[in-house]
């Protein structure tokens, strides 16, 4: 694994539709709070599976997996869901996009990777939409986060009124800080049929001993 | 990435080739109800020698063990091995098999007096050798005890300590066999049992000449207990062990043997036993030659189908149940879920559930007896596509009933029908970064717009609907940038879905072309827009979406869940529908609760095709070479 020491602070947001986008700033190392101090309750792992793994460069497969497979700095790279989001993710489903990005959470020198990516699943009336973050701690190899952050329901409207059921959990990584919160539903949500959302409670979250920690309000 | 250890049933060693002694009996055929039925097995059936190791059993797959008692006297004791979450998601990470993965693996007519004796012995052996992290451990001692909730090494551990070990592991093992739903975790390639005697009603095959013999029959069912050739699946998982590309190599056998060109050398896969040319192809379901007809047909039995169940989903159960009547007429039925309302409620609006029946006014109708337009309908495609039909579901091995039903229920066989959905507004960002606003505002102007038949030729100047703006020119540059709102053909596949299945069914043939005898294949999606208008070229693509949506999506093959699949892409809840009303303020549509708690895109979708499903059992002139058949 190539190791950068970034002289910049990127910041990279999951905008609403979760897709990324980048820019950059001075570096700014906020060491004069307490991350351990009234931080409640602890992303410890939750969706996660430890299952971050060097692949074989097979093009050939790419996106074709139930897995994320991926490409670093020329390195192949497979990630499993644990499959227990959504009803929907038990399939093959190519992916419409795989994202990733390092990102750096900690003071130390430390490389996170965060991962966004969309799938759909669609019939002669129909479909699905997904889409998700992951974040992977790449020198534990080991899973961060692993959220759904949009998911959408569609009904082509040959005969009733047709829906179009979006449901978006903002997940924003900016700097050190991730922050969640709930956009609006679109046009029309009906939380009864929608069972994969991330779940996460919205507010401001710090890495810190290799867990997210929300920042009290 | 650690592999999928696939060892042999019989003859297993990793480091020795074996010289196991042994016959195949009764070919595999699928357990179909038919006159000479007990000319066949439902698995591998292997009559072994009553010597040294040649009857010992061995596990396929790693996984978890049930034993099964003997029913009655003169009846089999029988070992389940299902393949564990580890094995069976890597398996399923296999592109290049049309079939679900194997879910339980059944050793039938085992030693039941040995199977003891080799459980002990296999914890002795393993509790021996067994030291450092607990991930290096035999899984069986992994397992986590409710008495003690402590692992069974630990537990060993202390019985060790105390002197009661040999007896602490007798007891454990007599606990996995007289206690249900006990199971008992073993690795690909644990000895686990011997083949037992044959039962009173068992002949030795004439050539094999054995002297007290024992017989053990191999039985591999999917998801739905539907059984699967054991070859079938030997051969996928050898040809994928053996694929010229390494990276996707996901198994490997277990058990010692070479191959010779591309024959193995095992017994078991040489030519005296299942013949495993990796170049000879091997049949999931074998085909059938009925009596009286000249081709060979597929056969699926109705099984597990024949019983009524519903589904549930996020958690609300269907309110109806629904079988396939495992009998000469194959028909589907539907019945209220015991104990359910007979009414329904959505949105504060009650209805009752039209069964068969129930004719009172605004019922739910989900009766599925056939109306004379249905028994019409089904023959009209079944005169247009019967060879397409039978080509594709026979090379595929899927009911032709779903497809012929299908194609009615989507088009009511229009092979140039057009569906043009909503552009949701993220599309339309995206179109207006290449293509005029005029020609977006052309589309949104007419959309969603449906029962469009595409003239033949396209005249690209021409409107796509009399009246309005847009052109076919200018909907091809649409398609072309947005291909996921255009349903093109006979069955209806959107060119985005088209696509991704095409991307698909290439992993299993890599020259679609030449195989299936279709134009070439456009790259560009306006050319795979008009491509999908030749009938053929639409029913190759929905017939092995089908057949995917088996293998990966849990449709079960069965009927609702098919459909409902097709429709929505998958199998999701939806609690009711707001039907439309012309003209009315949307807080006044009418509502509908959903008795099938499945999503489709309208209330009538699984009455329609369930119907159009029965007009074809009820028509003896529709025999399509592969379709369901009874069970026993």
């Amino acid at each position: 694994m190539n190791r950068f020491i970034y002289i910049y602070l990127f910041v990279w947001l999951i905008s609403y539709d979760c897709s990324f986008s980048q820019t950059s700033s001075s570096r700014v190392i906020p060491n004069n709070y307490e991350l351990n101090r009234n931080t409640e309750p602890i992303i410890s792992n939750i969706n996660c599976i430890d299952s971050l793994k060097v692949e074989d460069k097979v093009v050939r497969i790419f996106k074709l997996l139930p897995k994320l497979v991926f490409e670093v700095d020329g390195n192949f790279y497979s990630y499993e869901f644990k499959n227990n989001k959504s009803d929907d993710f038990t399939n093959l489903e190519p992916y419409n996009y795989i994202k990733p990005f390092k990102i750096h959470l900690s003071n130390d020198l430390s490389e996170q990777l965060a991962i966004s990516w969309e799938k759909s699943s669609y019939g002669s009336g129909g479909g699905m939409n997904f889409r998700g973050v992951i974040i992977i701690d790449f020198d534990r190899n080991s899973c961060l986060l692993d959220e759904i952050t949009y998911q959408s329901i569609e009904d082509f409207p040959h005969i009733d009124e047709g829906s179009l059921i979006y449901v978006k959990k903002k997940i924003v990584i900016s700097g050190k800080q991730i922050k969640v919160s709930k956009i609006s539903p679109e046009r029309y949500s009906d939380n009864k049929e929608l069972q994969g959302i991330s779940d996460l409670q919205d507010g401001e979250y710090y890495y810190n001993n290799h867990t997210f920690k929300l920042m009290k309000r | 990435m650690a592999k999928v250890k696939l060892s042999l049933p019989i003859g297993h060693s990793p480091t020795v080739l074996s010289n196991v002694n042994f016959c195949i009996g009764r070919p595999f055929r699928q357990p179909v109800e038919l006159s000479d039925k007990n000319n066949f097995s439902k698995g591998l059936e292997l009559w072994l020698n009553n010597f040294n190791d040649d009857k010992k059993l061995y596990a396929i797959f790693s996984g978890e063990l049930t034993y099964i008692a003997a029913p009655a006297a003169g009846q089999p004791h029988s070992l389940k091995l299902e393949l564990n979450t580890e094995v069976q998601s890597k398996l399923n990470t296999l592109p290049s098999s049309l079939e679900p993965i194997p879910k339980v693996v059944l050793y039938e007519n085992i030693d039941s007096a040995q199977l003891s004796v080799i459980l002990i012995n296999l914890i002795n052996t393993e509790y021996s050798v067994a030291s450092g992290a607990s991930s290096s451990w035999h899984p069986v001692l992994r397992t986590v005890l409710s008495s003690s909730n402590t692992t069974l090494k630990v537990k060993l551990d202390a019985e060790n300590t105390n002197g009661t070990l040999t007896s602490y592991i007798a007891s454990f093992v007599n606990d996995f066999m007289t206690t249900s739903n006990i199971t008992f975790a073993i690795k690909s390639g644990d000895y686990i049992s011997d083949a037992a005697d044959p039962l009173a009603a068992d002949i030795q095959p004439v050539a094999c000449s054995l002297v007290n013999p024992k017989r053990v029959t191999i039985i591999m069912s999917e998801y739905n207990n539907n059984i699967i050739n054991p070859a079938y699946y030997v051969w996928i998982y050898l040809k994928n062990a053996n694929d010229a590309n390494v990276g996707d190599q996901k198994v490997e056998l277990n058990t010692f043997s070479s191959l010779t060109g591309t024959v193995y050398d095992h017994p078991l896969l040489g030519t005296n036993g299942i013949n495993l040319d990796l170049n000879v192809p091997k049949l999931a379901r074998v085909p059938v030659q009925l009596p009286n007809t000249a081709v060979e047909v597929i056969l699926f039995p109705v099984g597990e189908l024949g019983t009524y169940h519903g589904i549930t989903l996020s958690a609300h159960d269907s309110a109806i149940q629904w079988r396939i009547t495992n009998d000469a007429n194959l028909d589907f039925e539907v019945q209220l879920k015991p104990g359910a309302n007979a009414n329904l409620i959505y949105n504060g609006v009650s209805r009752p559930i039209g069964i068969c029946g129930v004719t009172s006014a605004n019922r739910i109708d989900v009766c599925p007896t056939p109306e004379a337009i249905n028994n019409t309908a089904m023959q009209n495609v079944w005169n247009d596509w019967e060879d397409d039909i039978n080509e594709f579901c026979f090379e595929f091995q899927f009911p032709a009933e779903y497809i012929i039903m299908c194609i009615q229920q989507e088009t009511n066989n229009g092979p140039r029908k057009l569906a043009l959905e909503e552009l949701s507004q993220a599309s339309q960002n995206l179109l207006a970064q290449t293509l005029p606003q005029t020609t977006i505002d052309n589309y949104t102007d007419i959309d969603p717009k449906y029962g469009i038949t595409v003239p033949d030729p396209i005249i690209m100047t021409n409107p796509v609907v009399t009246g309005h703006a847009l052109t076919w020119g200018q909907l091809m540059q649409i398609v072309e940038i947005v291909p996921s709102r255009m349903s093109p053909g006979l069955i209806q596949t959107l060119v985005s879905t088209a696509r991704t299945n095409l991307t698909k069914l290439a992993f299993l043939y890599p020259n679609i072309e030449a195989k299936f005898n279709v134009a070439a294949i456009p790259s560009t999606n306006a050319g795979l827009f008009q491509w999908l208008l030749v009938g053929r070229h639409s029913l190759l693509v929905s017939i092995f979406f089908h057949k995917w949506n088996y293998a990966n999506k849990g449709t079960k093959l069965d009927l609702p869940l098919v459909t409902a699949c097709y429709n929505a892409g998958s199998i999701n809840y939806r609690e009711g529908f707001k039907i439309k009303i012309p003209n009315t303020d949307p807080a006044q549509y009418n509502n509908w609760a959903n008795p099938w708690v499945m999503r489709f895109n309208g209330l009538d979708y699984p009455r329609n095709t369930s119907r159009h499903y029965n007009a074809i059992k009820n028509n003896a002139t529709i025999l399509p070479r592969a379709k369901f058949w009874q069970s026993f």
